[in-house]
């Protein structure tokens, strides 16, 4: 007998009213990171996803390579041109479907039989439509949960480019340094093999032993050692920062930069309240606590998937040999005997305390990292100070009582070439403490910017998460 | 400044006595017989031009002196003095009346002299009479003969000379110090009778010191590296000279008072007869004919000559070393090397740079540390003389201003002064061999 309910079409039609088609939109928060680099970094970021505005981005990056690139050049080419920050923009899409995701509500699920009788005439028939409604009452926490990680991925993601840009910044300083070091060599270079060519003529006249001739060629060697070295690490710099900037091929050995490391600025960086703008504007900890924020609202959902349990209702219908349709409703219930979910509330109580003092603990640490930052900039930058103002100056005036010295016959020519080579030294010494100073500041330019850099180079974020407690997406460890 | 007191100094004899010596008959010794030659009675001042003709100490001054009761009284005040050994080199030494060295003193035999000496130095000293036979507390002997002089005090030596020569006083406290800073003179003692007639005197004090280019100020620390090398404290080109008319019977005292080094003074032109030493005078019989006179450290020699050569005759220290202004002696040897070489590799590098191949030259357009004499030369007629250190100039003319500098000798005919004519080569039947071209031989240019 067919009597079928209206039920089943009216729960239907309910379902897809409230399901609506939700898609997942492109964009993904991407405009915020943009906005952000804007604001903390001054450079654009673009993602590529395959509108016309890649073509742009790419043109953009060639012209710069055209002309002899400063460190904002390469930054810039970085921030456009990097694969490794492409992977990373997707982090935001997967951040997005999660949010979408956490809106939609559970499918209904259908399950049918079709049972013929064995021996006899007759097929039973079984259908059941059941839908699980109750998580309708979680939808609310769920999504708070998610927005707060979607919030927690673009502060990650800020923070990747934020890293990427002073990656490069540092790559660049490096490269510049290594060169000035190299042109250093060369000279001392030449200083040896000058040394060396008196020797060999006073040797060629019969003036000086064997033995003297060995240990100054042995000086020459040593100095031919250094500036090999010296280009090794030009290159090595080269490719560190080719490799930042995405290039390959024939743009990777093309590029050209600025061989010097810019002057000590006359003004240096505003270190008021440093310790303050560190925390005020780190991005780690906006990451930090929006996990936290998230972490609450799971024990909030924790808490209430406690109070409710899990309950299924639906329709059954069910035909038998003979024809007959049951219908009726059905409802399925867990009864919570054994397992009130004690144990998973006490655990989501105990994983929120645990995200709060792991907030504290990283605003402790990364106060630290700034007030450290801040003093090794201003020291490096005293250093930088003295040995332009006062040793290389003195190594001048050395140089030249040398010469006069030299003139009066009362030392000979090995002492001067000597005493040059000395004055190559305190350059190199001047050239490692500019380094020095230039590799502080970017460090506390990437604090202001809003993450917090350790001395290795990690961020504070990095070095949490490596500890175990998190997955870098956010999701817990099981 | 007022003499603070008048100290006599211990072993000797008080000033009453000294005094009664004049008159009274002198202490007999021990065997009765002999007493010491400063016993004798002193005899009447000695005066200039009545009892002596004075000796001329080129670059220096004699001493004044005052007669005061039958002595001859001296001043002498021992203190810093910024002396300048030739042009471009001053440095702070230790003199006496505002002079390095000290003024010569001039006596006669049987002079009674009293020096007072008032120090002004920054330490204690005591003032030896070198070759002096006096009573032993006047000896000068910081510590032995009397108590060091202190700063501020005055002492006063009082002897009566019975000897003539050529003899020095310098300090014997700190000698090492005092003396290499160049406190130091001569104390010439003239015969009161029988005094061989000269027709020029002089005296020339020779002494070495170490003083770094740039530095102004004597090292006394240096025992064998000595840069700087002096006749009266004066290095060449700064000597004066000594001038001498065609004909005269020239007399050279030479004393030595250098910390270290014997020096042999050479002359050029003339051959010498050594005639006396600080130990009195040679017989005639005995009197060494030389054209070089070593002069020991801490002796005095004194040499007599005819100048019958007219010219600028060269008189210094034959040790080649002793002849050259501050010269460096840790430099590499660059004879042999081609200069050009060096200074294409280096000039890159440093471009003042220019090689010093060992050419005197070289140094002559080059800058130099501020107060040093390295490198300086003296200039003649001919260019630049490559000498320095212990060196002047005999100049004998037949025609000469007194006390005024004749200029350069030109030799009516100078045989050698231009390379020798392809007349002379032929007429003697000499043919100078093809000569290869040896690096550094030429001059070299930035």
């Amino acid at each position: 007998m067919k009597s079928y309910s209206y039920v089943a079409p009216a729960l239907a039609v309910l379902l897809l009213a409230i399901s609506g088609c939700r898609s997942v939109p492109r964009d993904a928060g991407f405009a915020d990171v943009r906005r952000n680099i804007e604001e903390r970094l001054g450079k654009q970021v673009h993602w590529n996803q395959g509108s016309t505005d890649d073509q742009s981005a790419a043109d953009s990056v060639r012209t710069m390579l055209q002309r002899e690139l400063t460190v904002d050049d390469a930054i810039q080419i970085a921030l456009l041109n990097n694969r490794g920050l492409q992977a990373t923009y997707q982090a935001l899409g997967i951040a997005q479907a999660d949010l979408v995701q956490a809106g939609l509500l559970r499918n209904p699920r259908f399950s049918g039989s079709i049972s013929p009788a064995v021996g006899v005439s007759g097929t039973k028939v079984g259908l059941d439509l059941v839908a699980d409604f109750l998580n309708i009452f979680s939808i609310p926490l769920r999504k708070r949960a998610a927005a707060a990680e979607f919030a927690a991925a673009k502060a990650r993601v800020t923070a990747s480019v934020l890293e990427t840009a002073s990656q490069t910044r540092l790559a660049f300083y490096d490269f510049q340094a290594a060169q000035q070091a190299l042109d250093l060599w060369k000279t001392t270079v030449q200083a040896t093999n000058a040394s060396f060519t008196a020797s060999e003529q006073m040797h060629k006249a019969g003036n000086i032993s064997q033995l003297d001739l060995a240990l100054d060629r042995a000086l020459r060697d040593q100095a031919r050692l250094g500036m090999a070295k010296a280009e090794a690490a030009v290159a090595d710099s080269r490719e560190r920062l080719t490799g930042l900037m995405g290039l390959w091929g024939k743009p990777a050995s093309a590029w050209q930069a600025a061989a010097i490391l810019p002057p000590i600025p006359a003004e240096e960086i505003d270190l008021t309240d440093f310790e303050k703008s560190a925390v005020t504007q780190s991005l780690e900890l906006a990451v930090s606590r929006e996990q936290a924020e998230a972490m609450a609202r799971r024990r909030g959902l924790t808490n209430l998937q406690a109070v409710l349990p899990e309950l299924e209702t639906g329709v059954s219908s069910e035909r038998e040999e003979d024809g007959a349709w049951f219908v009726g409703p059905v409802l399925s219930l867990e009864i919570p005997i054994f397992d009130q979910g004690q144990a998973r509330r006490a655990k989501a109580r105990a994983e929120v305390q645990r995200a709060l003092e792991s907030h504290a603990a990283l605003a402790v640490q990364i106060r630290s990292r700034a007030r450290a930052s801040a003093n090794r900039l201003l020291q490096a930058r005293s250093r930088a100070l003295f040995l332009r103002d006062e040793v290389l100056p003195l190594r001048k005036e050395i140089l030249d009582q040398t010469q006069l010295q030299f003139n009066a016959m009362q030392i000979g020519v090995f002492q001067l070439l000597q005493v040059k080579r000395d004055q190559i030294e305190a350059g190199r010494q001047y050239i490692e403490t500019l380094h020095d100073y230039w590799r502080s500041r970017a460090a506390v330019e990437l604090t202001l910017a809003g993450v917090s850099p350790s001395n290795g180079g990690s961020t504070a974020l990095e070095e949490w998460h490596d500890s175990g407690r998190q997955t870098l997406d956010g999701k817990e460890r099981d | 400044m007022a003499i603070s007191r008048r100290k006599l100094i211990t072993g000797g004899l008080t000033a009453a006595a000294m005094g009664a010596a004049l008159l009274k008959p002198s202490p007999v010794l021990a065997d009765g017989k002999t007493k010491p030659v400063w016993a004798k009675p002193a005899l009447e001042p000695g005066e200039p031009g009545k009892h002596y003709q004075p000796v001329v100490t080129p670059n220096g001054a004699t001493l004044p002196f005052k007669i005061v009761g039958g002595a001859k009284v001296f001043y002498l005040v021992a203190e810093e003095v910024e002396h300048e050994f030739v042009a471009g080199l001053k440095a702070k030494c230790w003199g006496f009346n505002g002079r390095v060295h000290g003024p010569t003193i001039e006596t006669v035999e049987g002079d009674h002299c009293r020096i007072y000496v008032t120090n002004h130095l920054p330490s204690a000293t005591a003032i030896h009479w070198h070759g002096l036979l006096i009573p032993n507390g006047m000896d000068g002997i910081g510590g032995l003969t009397q108590k060091p002089i202190e700063p501020g005090e005055t002492f006063l030596y009082e002897f009566t000379l019975h000897q003539h020569g050529t003899f020095m006083y310098h300090s014997h406290h700190n000698e090492m110090v005092q003396i290499a800073l160049g406190l130091m003179g001569l104390f010439i003692i003239h015969p009161r009778e029988g005094a061989k007639k000269v027709d020029r005197d002089y005296a020339i004090l020779l002494n070495e010191w170490r003083i770094e280019p740039g530095a102004s100020r004597p090292n006394p620390n240096e025992m064998s590296d000595f840069n700087v090398f002096t006749f009266n404290a004066r290095s060449f080109p700064g000597t004066e000279a000594l001038l001498a008319r065609t004909g005269d019977r020239v007399r050279i005292r030479i004393a030595n008072l250098s910390p270290t080094d014997h020096h042999p003074i050479h002359i050029h032109g003339h051959h010498f007869k050594v005639v006396s030493t600080d130990g009195g005078d040679v017989p005639e019989s005995a009197q060494l004919p030389e054209t070089t006179v070593l002069v020991p450290v801490g002796s005095t020699r004194t040499v007599e000559f005819v100048a019958d050569n007219p010219g600028d005759w060269f008189l210094h220290c034959h040790m080649t070393h002793h002849m050259m202004n501050q010269m460096g002696h840790d430099i590499p040897n660059l004879i042999g090397v081609d200069p050009g070489v060096l200074d294409k590799a280096i000039q890159p590098l440093i471009p003042e740079y220019m090689t010093m191949s060992g050419n005197a030259m070289e140094g002559m357009e080059m800058p130099m540390p501020p107060n040093s004499a390295a490198m300086l030369l003296g200039h003649g007629p001919f260019g630049a003389i490559t000498t320095g250190g212990m060196a002047t100039v005999v100049k004998v003319r037949d025609e000469l201003a007194e006390g005024k500098d004749p200029g350069w000798y030109m030799n009516p005919e100078s045989p050698a002064d231009k390379p020798a004519s392809p007349d002379q080569l032929k007429r003697d039947g000499v043919e100078p061999p093809k000569r290869n071209v040896q690096p550094g031989a030429e001059k070299h240019e930035h």
